[in-house]
């Protein structure tokens, strides 16, 4: 007993006799880790079903990446769920849905007056803010208060004149045009972008800078440009010559508001770039090339006119993509490039920024051609760079049949030019206006539809090639 | 006494231009003498509007309204179950949503949308009601395939059920045991408590006069009969109510974290229903055929279009939900 009592006393020699060694609580909560200690709690009803225990309520399970086949179920059963119930109950009439117009924009062959009445396409300007230049395309006069009467555009020749641009644009694109969907007022945003896509051009919501045509270098000058063939696939080998070439401009543009465009309107007009644009009883027809008389401050009719405009360049681009998988090419490619690796002396050895100034000065050369004419009278004598018969002459047969690759036989190795040159990156681009005589966004139809493209022959009275 | 939802004057929206004497007089039905503002000619002509809402076609239609549903309804039968009742249906829904922002909604979307409203309980009955008929008359056709040729589904219902014998009787005596009128559905439903597994089941449900089956909508399931049934047993019924704050419960951030439903989905598919409003079987069966029309309706069930409706997933290996 005194032997044991003694040992207790000695607690830090216990070792020493480890026969009589006492275990403490310390030593064990020290040392113990409970199996259960992350089961703090018990979730489950309060009727004890669904009891589980939970490590943590307040932790979120460990993230676990979706399995893609339970993905894939859900969205099954989401869409078959959604597609048996809502055919259940009732038959909707057909309505109107705005999401629609973007969604699922109507075609040219879906014109038709009504669809232009209920989308608010005939509803003009106050009577007091006309221009009288568009009497023509205006039904009457609307007076729901005899203080405020309004004019009402007449929907025949809407439907008329847009299935005329509708027609513009698919040429335009059938033949690897660029075109231009301009709307900057609010809502517009989203209506150029979509028309745009369908088209395969490019579109703007924001103002316009003044200059992007007539100042392009310096505005677009640090833009990306690519070569690419008929397939649209890119091709490589051409960086110092874009470098060197001019920026790009549209063959068409379309402007949904020209009252707050006017600047890109006479870019266009001084370019030669054909216009397509809204022509509300209050803008004036002058300032672009075909108008579409419309209302252009209903947001409705504005979506149902773009999305026209752009279902056509999307039939104009299907066009196209089959004829080019088929071999047929647009005929006339004047891009200005050169096969790689055939470049003339003295370029290779440019630096950047005198190629830029090179490119900057062959953007203005298009002027040059302009202050050939004689302003204000009659043109009688020509630029012989417009000719493109300037190789005629010696008998060369022009190469309107079809384009294999880069074509150089019009290359006039003397001057250094080619006939008719336009810098063009697009490969199978075609400029859908010319200078040579031009009023400036004239009347003169500029794609005509007609074209044969085996033959290829167009020729104006006076010897002039037209296109 | 009309409905509060109603706004407008009643006798520019009905063409059944009914007012309880209570109401004549009132700003909602206001008396001829004072409509009489309007010119002769205008107060005469009908309503002129356009509908939004039409009797939906049924396959079948134009066979059914000859020789009604074999073995089943006659065509004195249908004509008021489906032809004239349907109609009203559709009638009440266009004169609920003219002119409103919903007015082109769908009927299973005013459904869910309006069933917390108790101001708009007659848009939702109404639109539950339409739903519901057509689901009832979807599956019936004049010559119904049987459960044996669609094995798959058979089998699917026979993992939850044991046999279809016992998923026969458990429905039609639940439907004869509901006091009035009503629906029974046979549902699939997807278990969404366990993140990351769906497992589905077929499950009976009940819905009381224009309760609704979808869970979207289920502060209007109407699935027991209130009348027998006390605060307790209704609150165990809509389950149990779990804490809002704290450590447990729905708004805590693990219960947050966990998918309430799959992305963009849902977690409930009425499959098969019928409907035990009275209209239906009373001419061709008595007012004391309910049974009888019950097990002619089992006998004359479609399991073609059944088998339509019913999503993949419940056509497929057996799933059991446990609990």
């Amino acid at each position: 007993m005194a032997s044991r009592l003694a040992l207790s006393k000695s607690t830090p020699l216990a070792h020493l006799r480890p026969r009589q060694r006492r275990t403490y609580a310390s030593e064990i909560e020290s040392t113990y880790t409970n199996p259960h200690a992350d089961q703090q709690f018990i979730a489950g009803a309060l009727d004890g079903s669904k009891s589980h225990a939970v490590q943590s309520a307040t932790t979120s399970p460990a993230p676990t990446t979706p399995d893609p086949d339970q993905v894939l179920r859900d969205y099954e059963f989401s869409q078959h769920q959604k597609a048996v119930t809502s055919k259940i109950g009732s038959t909707l009439a057909p309505h109107y849905r705005p999401h629609e117009l973007l969604s699922n924009p109507p075609s040219p062959k879906d014109i038709t007056l009504e669809l232009l009445l209920a989308s608010q396409a005939h509803i003009g300007h106050s009577t007091s803010l006309w221009h009288p230049a568009n009497a023509k395309y205006i039904f009457g006069v609307l007076a729901q208060t005899p203080s405020d009467p309004i004019h009402i555009i007449s929907l025949d020749a809407t439907a008329a004149y847009l299935r005329r641009a509708a027609k513009i644009v698919s040429g335009v694109t059938e033949r690897g045009g660029l075109v231009l969907f301009v709307g900057s007022r609010g809502g517009q945003a989203s209506t150029v972008v979509r028309a745009a896509g369908l088209a395969g051009g490019c579109h703007l919501f924001t103002k316009w800078i003044p200059g992007t045509i007539t100042n392009g270098q310096q505005i677009l000058g640090k833009c990306g440009k690519k070569v690419v063939d008929h397939r649209d696939e890119a091709v490589p080998g051409f960086e110092e010559q874009l470098i060197k070439s001019a920026a790009v401009k549209p063959d068409l543009v379309v402007c949904l508001n020209m009252l707050e465009n006017y600047v890109l309107l006479h870019e266009c007009a001084l370019n030669n770039i054909p216009t397509i644009g809204i022509l509300d009883t209050d803008c004036n027809p002058t300032w672009i090339t075909y108008p579409i008389p419309a209302n252009d401050d209903s947001l409705r009719s504005v979506q149902v006119i773009a999305g026209v405009l752009g279902r056509a360049g999307e039939e104009g681009q299907k066009k196209r993509k089959v004829n080019a998988a088929r071999g047929r090419l647009p005929m006339r490619q004047d891009h200005g490039l050169e096969a790689p690796g055939e470049e003339g002396e003295g370029v290779g050895g440019l630096g950047k920024e005198m190629s830029a100034l090179m490119a900057a000065e062959r953007f203005g050369e298009d002027e040059v051609e302009l202050e050939g004419r004689d302003v204000g009278g009659e043109v009688e004598e020509v630029d012989a760079s417009l000719l493109e018969d300037g190789m005629e002459a010696e008998g060369v047969e022009v190469p309107y049949e079809r384009d294999e690759g880069v074509d150089i036989r019009n290359w006039d190795t003397e001057t250094g030019e080619r006939m008719g040159r336009r810098s063009e990156q697009v490969g199978s681009a075609q400029r859908s206006a010319r200078t040579g005589g031009s009023l400036g966004g004239g009347e003169r139809s500029h794609v005509d539809p007609t074209w044969d493209g085996e033959t290829g022959e167009r020729y104006d009275e006076g010897g002039v090639k037209r296109r | 006494m009309i409905t509060r939802r109603l706004a407008r004057p009643l006798s520019q929206s009905s063409s059944s231009a009914w007012v309880c004497p209570a109401c004549i007089g009132s700003p909602f039905a206001p008396r001829q003498a004072a409509a009489s503002i309007l010119p002769q000619t205008r107060r005469q002509q009908p309503q002129q509007r356009r509908s939004i809402h039409h009797v939906p076609p049924l396959t079948y239609d134009a066979t059914f309204q000859q020789d009604g549903i074999p073995n089943f309804i006659s065509k004195y039968g249908y004509k008021i179950a489906w032809t004239e009742y349907q109609a009203l249906m559709v009638q009440k829904l266009n004169e609920l949503t003219a002119g409103e922002p919903y007015e082109h909604s769908l009927t299973k979307d005013l459904a869910i949308q309006f069933a917390r409203d108790p101001m708009s309980a007659s848009l939702f009955n109404h639109a539950s009601m339409a739903h519901n008929n057509h689901y009832f008359f979807s599956t019936l056709s004049t010559h119904p395939s049987k459960l044996d040729n669609h094995p798959s589904l058979k089998q699917s219902l026979i993992s939850t059920f044991g046999s279809i014998e016992t998923l026969q009787m458990t429905m039609l005596d639940t439907a004869s045991a509901m006091f009035g009128p009503g629906f029974v559905w046979l549902i699939w439903a997807r278990d969404l408590d366990i993140v990351g597994t769906r497992r589905g089941g077929w499950r009976i449900l009940t819905t009381y006069l224009a309760g609704t089956p979808y869970v979207e909508a289920g502060y209007r399931q109407q699935g027991i009969d209130t009348n027998t049934n006390n605060a307790s047993s209704q609150s165990a019924y809509r389950g149990p109510i779990s804490n809002n704050v704290g450590y447990m419960g729905q708004y805590t951030k693990a219960n947050m974290d966990k998918a309430k439903l799959p992305p963009g989905g849902t977690n409930a598919q009425p499959v098969l229903c019928v409907n035990t409003w009275e209209h239906v079987w009373l001419r061709d069966y008595g007012i004391s055929g309910k049974r009888a029309f019950l097990s002619d309706w089992w006998d004359t069930v479609d399991w073609g279009a059944v088998e339509q409706i019913a999503p993949k997933e419940s056509k497929g290996p057996a799933q059991f939900i446990r609990y």
